[in-house]
C-alpha cells in the first residue's frame, strides 16, 4: 500500500507542477477554473470584494485571449499570478454553512 | 343556602381582613460585583422561575468619529451573527431554542444586549451573550448586507418626520461639532459611510471590560458572577470615555421632510447630567410641563393636568401636538419643547412654546408641582415592576452611578423638589443658548435670534 502511494505522490507532485507552469503562462489561477455553477463556489465569489471579482474576470479573459491568439502572457508575469487557491477557503465556510442550515 | 349580605363595592368587606399593598418590586438590596478584568455584575434575586438578563456595553453615536460613524447602527444588527467559533445559524438557534430572543438596543451612550431565559438557563444565555459579545466575526458581505438593509429602510421611511427624527435634529443642532450631533436614526450619508473596518475599529475601541455591565434579576448573584467570569473572561482592555459634549445652541431647518405637510418645531436649551443634584428637580419640570398629541384619548396617568395639554393643547386648536422631553447623558442634558402644527400657524406654534419657556422660571402652583411629583414617582414605581425595566434600570445605574438607588431612594429625591428648586432649574436650563430645529414646511419661522429675545425668564 505504502508503495502504490509513493508512487502516486511522484506523479502528483510532477503533474502539480506541470500544472502550475500551465496556468502560470495563462495568466491563471487554479480557483479560477471551478464550476461557476456551483453553489458554494457562486456564494464564494459573490464574497469576493468587487476589486477580487473584477480581477478574477480579467484573468478569465486574459487566458480565453491568449487561447484564441495561440500565445502566451508576457514571460515577465508568469511567476507573479499570486495564490493559486485563493478561493477555497470561501468555498469551505460556504459550503460548512449550508451543511449546518442543511442538517437543521 | 344562607343568603350573604350585600356589600356595595365602594365599601369594604367587614368580615375579610385588609390585605397590605404589596410591591412586586424586589426588597432586596442589588448584590453589586466587579471582576478582576473591570467588568461589574449586578443582580437582584426574586426568586422567580424566570430571570431577566442584559449586557451593557458603553458604546455608541457619542464614540464614533469620521471613520466610524454609523458603525453603532451597523453592530445593533450584527449582534447575533456570527462568532469566530460559531455560525450566526448556531447561535440563533440557540436562543431561539431557549424560547427566548435577544432584543439589542443602541443608543447614543449605551449598546444594551437584553433577554428573558428561563432560571435554568441563565449560564447558557450568557454563553451565548458572551461568544456574541467577545468574538463577534465581522465579514464585509454581512456588512454590506445590513447597509443594504438600512438603505431600504431610509427609502421605505422616505422623508417621513417623527418624534425621533426631530430628536436628532435637535441634538445636531444643540451640540453642533462633537459626537453627541450624530443622528440616531438612521440616514443615508451615514449609512454610505458604514465599512467592515469602522464596524472592527468601533467593536476593538469600546467592547472592554471595564466598560461593561451584566445586570440579571431573578437569577444567584454568585452563578452569574461564575457564568460572566468564565464566557466574558477573554475581555481586556481599558475604559474608554467618549469625547465631552459641548453644547453650541443653533439653528437646523433641514430639507426633504415635507412628506406630512405640517410643521415641526423643536426648541432645545442644555439640561442636566446624570450626575447633577438637580437631576429631581429637573425631571418633575418636566413631568410638569408634559404634553403629547391631540389627539388623545386622556384618562388618568396620561398628564392631562400638564401644563402643554391645559394651557396649549386645550387652548389653542392649531397646535396638533406638543411634548417636553429630555434626554440626559453622562456630562450633559437636553431640554426639549417639541410641536406640530400646519405650516401656516407655524410662528403662532413657535409663539406659544415660548410662552411656555418663559412661564417655565415663573410661579409654580403647588398642585400643579405636587402633581409633577406624584406622576414621576408613579412612573417609576410602575416601571420597576417589570423585569426587564428593572434589570435595564439596575445596568444603566451601576454604568453611570457605579451603584444602584432604590426606588425608596428616588422617592425621597422627588419629595425634596420644592417649587423653587423646579423655578432655580427652569432658569438655569433657559439661560443656555437656545437651539431650534424646524423639520417639514417651516419657511415662514422666524430665525433664531428673534426667538430667543422672545423670550422673557
Amino acid at each position: 500500500m505504502a508503495f502504490f502511494k509513493r508512487i502516486y505522490n511522484v506523479v502528483a507532485t510532477r503533474y502539480v507542477a506541470r500544472l502550475r507552469d500551465d496556468l502560470n503562462r495563462y495568466g491563471l489561477r487554479y480557483d479560477d477554473l471551478l464550476i461557476e455553477t456551483d453553489v458554494d463556489v457562486m456564494t464564494a465569489i459573490s464574497r469576493l470584494s468587487p476589486r477580487e471579482r473584477a480581477l478574477r474576470t480579467m484573468r478569465l479573459k486574459r487566458a480565453l485571449d491568449c487561447e484564441l491568439k495561440h500565445s502566451w502572457v508576457p514571460e515577465s508575469l508568469w511567476d507573479k499570478q499570486g495564490n493559486h487557491r485563493y478561493l477555497t477557503p470561501l468555498i469551505e465556510q460556504a459550503r460548512k454553512e449550508r451543511m449546518e442550515k442543511d442538517y437543521l | 343556602s344562607p343568603k350573604k349580605a350585600r356589600v356595595p363595592v365602594a365599601q369594604p368587606l367587614t368580615d375579610v381582613p385588609a390585605k397590605a399593598a404589596t410591591s412586586v418590586v424586589p426588597a432586596a438590596a442589588p448584590a453589586i460585583t466587579t471582576l478582576p478584568s473591570g467588568i461589574r455584575v449586578v443582580t437582584v434575586d426574586d426568586k422567580h422561575t424566570v430571570s431577566a438578563l442584559g449586557v451593557f456595553v458603553e458604546c455608541g453615536q457619542r464614540y464614533e468619529d469620521e471613520l466610524t460613524a454609523g458603525a453603532s447602527l451597523a453592530l445593533e444588527r450584527l449582534s447575533l451573527g456570527p462568532s469566530k467559533n460559531h455560525s450566526a445559524l448556531a447561535i440563533n438557534r440557540a436562543v431561539a431554542g431557549m424560547g427566548t430572543s435577544v432584543a439589542v438596543t443602541s443608543s447614543r451612550e449605551l449598546m444594551s444586549y437584553s433577554t428573558e431565559v428561563l432560571r435554568s438557563d441563565v449560564p447558557a444565555i450568557l454563553e451565548v451573550l458572551g461568544e456574541t459579545v467577545s468574538n463577534p466575526q465581522f465579514n464585509t458581505w454581512d456588512v454590506d448586507a445590513v447597509k443594504a438593509m438600512l438603505m431600504e429602510q431610509i427609502e421605505a421611511r422616505d422623508g417621513l418626520v417623527d418624534e425621533a427624527v426631530v430628536s436628532d435634529f435637535a441634538h445636531a443642532a444643540a451640540f453642533q461639532g462633537t459626537t453627541l450631533s450624530l443622528p440616531v436614526t438612521p440616514t443615508k450619508a451615514i449609512v454610505d459611510n458604514i465599512t467592515t473596518e469602522g464596524v472592527e475599529a468601533l467593536y476593538n475601541t469600546c467592547y472592554t471590560a471595564p466598560n461593561m455591565v451584566v445586570a440579571a434579576v431573578g437569577a444567584d448573584h454568585d452563578e452569574v458572577v461564575a457564568a460572566v467570569d468564565k464566557y466574558f473572561g477573554s475581555i481586556k482592555g481599558d475604559k474608554v470615555a467618549p469625547p465631552p459634549a459641548r453644547y453650541s445652541g443653533g439653528d437646523i431647518r433641514p430639507h426633504g421632510y415635507g412628506a406630512d405637510g405640517m410643521a415641526h418645531v423643536a426648541l432645545s436649551w442644555e439640561s442636566v447630567k446624570w450626575s447633577d443634584p438637580s437631576l429631581a428637580a429637573a425631571s418633575v419640570l418636566q413631568m410638569m410641563m408634559g404634553g403629547g398629541g391631540s389627539f388623545s384619548a386622556g384618562g388618568p396617568g396620561k398628564g392631562m393636568y400638564t401644563r402643554l395639554y391645559e394651557q396649549v393643547l386645550n387652548r389653542h386648536g392649531f397646535v396638533h401636538s406638543a411634548t417636553c422631553s429630555q434626554a440626559v447623558y453622562n456630562d450633559t442634558g437636553l431640554f426639549t419643547l417639541y410641536g406640530i402644527s400646519e405650516p401656516q400657524y407655524a410662528n403662532q406654534l413657535v409663539a406659544v412654546l415660548v410662552e411656555q419657556a418663559s412661564k417655565m422660571a415663573g410661579a409654580v402652583d403647588a398642585t400643579e408641582l405636587a402633581r409633577a411629583k406624584n406622576l414621576l414617582k408613579s412612573f417609576i414605581l410602575m416601571h420597576l415592576e417589570s423585569r426587564v425595566w428593572l434589570q435595564d434600570d439596575l445596568g444603566r445605574a451601576v454604568i453611570t452611578y457605579n451603584q444602584v438607588k432604590s426606588a425608596g431612594d428616588l422617592c425621597k429625591e422627588i419629595d425634596a423638589v420644592t417649587a423653587k428648586d423646579v423655578q432655580d432649574v427652569a432658569k438655569k436650563i433657559l439661560s443656555s443658548p437656545l437651539s431650534v430645529a424646524a423639520v417639514g414646511e417651516v419657511s415662514g419661522i422666524q430665525p433664531r435670534d428673534i426667538i430667543t429675545r422672545q423670550i422673557s425668564a
